[in-house]
């Protein structure tokens, strides 16, 4: 087993690294000083100017779909060059949140599109959103439909040539944005199985009868809206990939999806692992340094072990996927659960090695504290995640296999 | 037209000092090692260099097998070439005698760059005495360089202001570092490329001993004490710390 880094990745860190100490970290302050300012004054959390000079920046240097294929304007390097990437991104919390910035495309959907958008969808979708002129949204959820779709009543009805849509989606997110498409999920079948019961519609915010709602305001830094759809008529093509099978395709992008959820926890965490180092070397109390004291080491000891395990298993699932294995249903959980959980605690114990400064707005562990919190329900709650891992195992009535011979 | 820079893997120039273990009388090997600061600068001068004169641009280090892949970012940032010669002297004599060496084996060469001073050692005499072994000419300190018809002209910058200097054919120019020198982050296929690039391996040449012997080295443990300034008012806070570090005299 090998477990060199090559040369190469050591540069792609130490590049990304570079990058965030010039761009990302100088704007901190202005982001943690804008959420605290989100929900009076509504909109980007870093200044648009910013935002375009980080787009500028990155796609010079060559950081745009890293691990997207190359005949889509990416760089073709897979998931591990990508996962380094992100770690280092987010050492900074400009680069953790989703609301900060982020590399597009975002390549779950853009993997999903790939697969499912057929004919002028290419031109009026696909290409656009690979060139980051557009961006997309999911609209699943629904006040009475989370993580089981099966309670989902938005419908799609025919009538003539068209399909008439009616719903309220909830929790979507994006919908400030003015270049922003849905991917909307709707029941076109009743009668049938969950299998057969679902499609995916293409819907732009400009459609008659669209109507984005109140937005809802969350523990963190989630901006997301309501979303109504009232009498919308869309011909067929705006229907993304088959009548009847939104689920299908949907499930090939969460394993990618959980590896760069997976990643962001992990790149903060050893940012926040630094932060408590520097905290217990230098705060001197009842005349000793912090780090001298057996609680404050054990935090240290325990949010490294921790921390390690978890980046050891996120590079695994990775390098598996680099290998062209796309089953990644138990490890995109696993990782997903054990990321965001690891993340809670190490945060959590670095507030309280921080005492009051750790709980103040200014230092920017309570923003990765909302988020990380938010995560653990966001993108499938953990619950759900060991329950497929469970499943998964108990129906193959054997442990789990990490092994994979590689191949000469 | 050929531009040589010279460039040193040192220990992680970021660490303090005081922090440092040693073993051997050297960094310990745990410390992540890197091209030296203003070799960086020197680095990134000679690319900008070579792209306004099409020049080809080799690199040369004197240092371990080991260092290779350090080198390999300036490959990633534009370098055509490297040129590692394998040793292990700290005599400025000795590196400079095997700097030329490697010198030679290119042929005739336009210009040499290097970092005005090493990360690790300071001392920024090693070009001063490879610019005398080769009989050229060395202009220490210099930010911004042209060429100018055959002549270089080129701007030495020191603490207290600058001076435009020309010159014609062959010289070494130690750089320091300016605005306009700030290395570039190498772009995503360059680092993927950099592999591909020419690595000549020389051996060292009259490895003889240093003329002194090393008793011991030491690095002393300095205390510092951390005082707050009050930033309510920006003008104030920077008056206040001006007035602070004058009364301690560090200014």
């Amino acid at each position: 087993m090998d477990f060199g880094i090559s040369e190469e990745y050591m540069m792609l860190k130490e590049a990304m690294r570079e990058f965030v100490k010039r761009e990302l970290l100088p704007l901190e302050k202005t982001l943690l000083e804008r959420d605290m300012s989100l929900w009076t004054t509504p909109g980007p959390l870093i200044p648009k100017d910013d935002t375009a000079r980080l787009y500028a920046v990155t796609k010079e240097l060559g950081f745009w779909g890293i691990e997207v294929e190359e005949k889509f304007g990416g760089q073709g390097l897979g998931m591990m060059a990508k996962t380094l990437v992100m770690e280092e991104m987010c050492k900074s919390y400009v680069g953790f949140s989703p609301h900060g910035f982020m590399l597009p495309p975002d390549a779950p959907n853009l993997y999903y599109l790939d697969a499912c958008c057929v004919g002028d969808q290419r031109d009026r979708y696909f290409i656009p959103y690979c060139n980051n002129e557009l961006d997309s949204a999911m609209a699943v959820t629904e006040p009475d439909a989370g993580s089981d779709v099966s309670g989902l009543k938005t419908s799609a009805v025919r009538k003539g040539d068209k399909w008439v849509i009616n719903g309220t989606k909830t929790f979507i997110s994006k919908c400030d944005k003015d270049n922003v498409f849905f991917i909307l999920i709707a029941v076109t079948n009743k009668e049938a199985q969950t299998k057969d019961r679902f499609t995916a519609f293409l819907i732009d915010k400009s459609m008659t009868g669209v109507r984005v709602g109140k937005e809802i305001p969350v523990i963190g830094a989630m901006p997301t809206w309501e979303l109504i759809l009232n009498d919308v008529e869309v011909g067929d093509n705006q229907v993304l990939g088959d009548v009847g099978k939104a689920f299908i395709p949907l499930q090939n992008r969460f394993g990618v999806r959980r590896i760069e959820l997976a990643s962001r926890c992990t790149g903060i965490a050893e940012r926040i692992i630094q932060m408590m180092i520097d905290q217990a070397n230098t705060r001197i109390t009842f005349g000793k340094p912090l780090s001298e004291r057996q609680t404050v080491q054990n935090w240290i000891a325990d949010s490294t072990m921790e921390l390690e395990a978890v980046r050891l298993r996120l590079y695994y699932a990775a390098w598996k996927s680099d290998q062209g294995l796309t089953d990644l249903r138990i490890e995109g959980s696993s990782i997903k659960v054990a990321a965001t959980e690891m993340l809670s605690a190490v945060v959590d114990r670095a507030m309280q090695m921080h005492g009051g400064v750790g709980l103040s707005k200014e230092l920017g562990l309570e923003y990765v504290a909302r988020m990380v919190r938010i995560w653990r329900v966001l993108e499938g709650p953990n619950e759900i995640h060991r329950w497929t891992i469970a499943r998964q195992l108990l129906k193959d009535k054997k442990p789990y296999n990490p092994f994979i011979v590689v191949a000469e | 037209m050929h531009i040589v820079v010279l460039a040193k893997v040192v220990p992680d120039y970021l660490v303090p000092s005081m922090d440092f273990e040693l073993k051997d009388n050297r960094a310990h090997e745990r410390y992540s090692r890197m091209l030296g600061l203003y070799d960086e600068n020197a680095i990134e001068t000679a690319i900008q260099l070579k792209e306004k004169t099409s020049a080809a641009l080799s690199l040369i280090s004197f240092g371990s097998e080991n260092d290779v892949q350090f080198l390999r970012k300036a490959a990633a940032m534009g370098v055509d070439q490297l040129i590692l010669i394998k040793g292990q002297s700290d005599d400025a004599a000795v590196i400079a005698q095997n700097l030329m060496a490697a010198v030679k084996t290119l042929g005739p060469v336009d210009l040499i760059l290097a970092g005005q001073q090493s990360a690790d050692m300071d001392r920024g005499v090693v070009p001063g005495i490879l610019a005398q072994m080769l009989e050229m000419p060395f202009i220490p300190q210099i930010g911004y360089i042209d060429s100018k018809g055959g002549e270089w002209a080129v701007t030495q910058i020191t603490a207290t202001g600058k001076r435009e200097l020309e010159f014609k054919g062959p010289g070494v120019l130690s750089i320091t570092s300016i605005p306009e020198n700030v290395p570039r982050i190498p772009v995503v296929r360059a680092i993927f490329a950099a592999k591909k690039k020419p690595v000549t391996k020389l051996e060292s040449i009259n490895q003889g001993k240093m003329a002194l012997t090393e008793l011991g080295v030491e690095i002393p443990k300095t205390k510092s004490i951390c005082e707050f300034i009050d930033v309510e008012d920006m003008n104030a806070a920077a008056k206040t710390l001006l007035t602070r570090l004058t009364e301690e005299r560090y200014i």
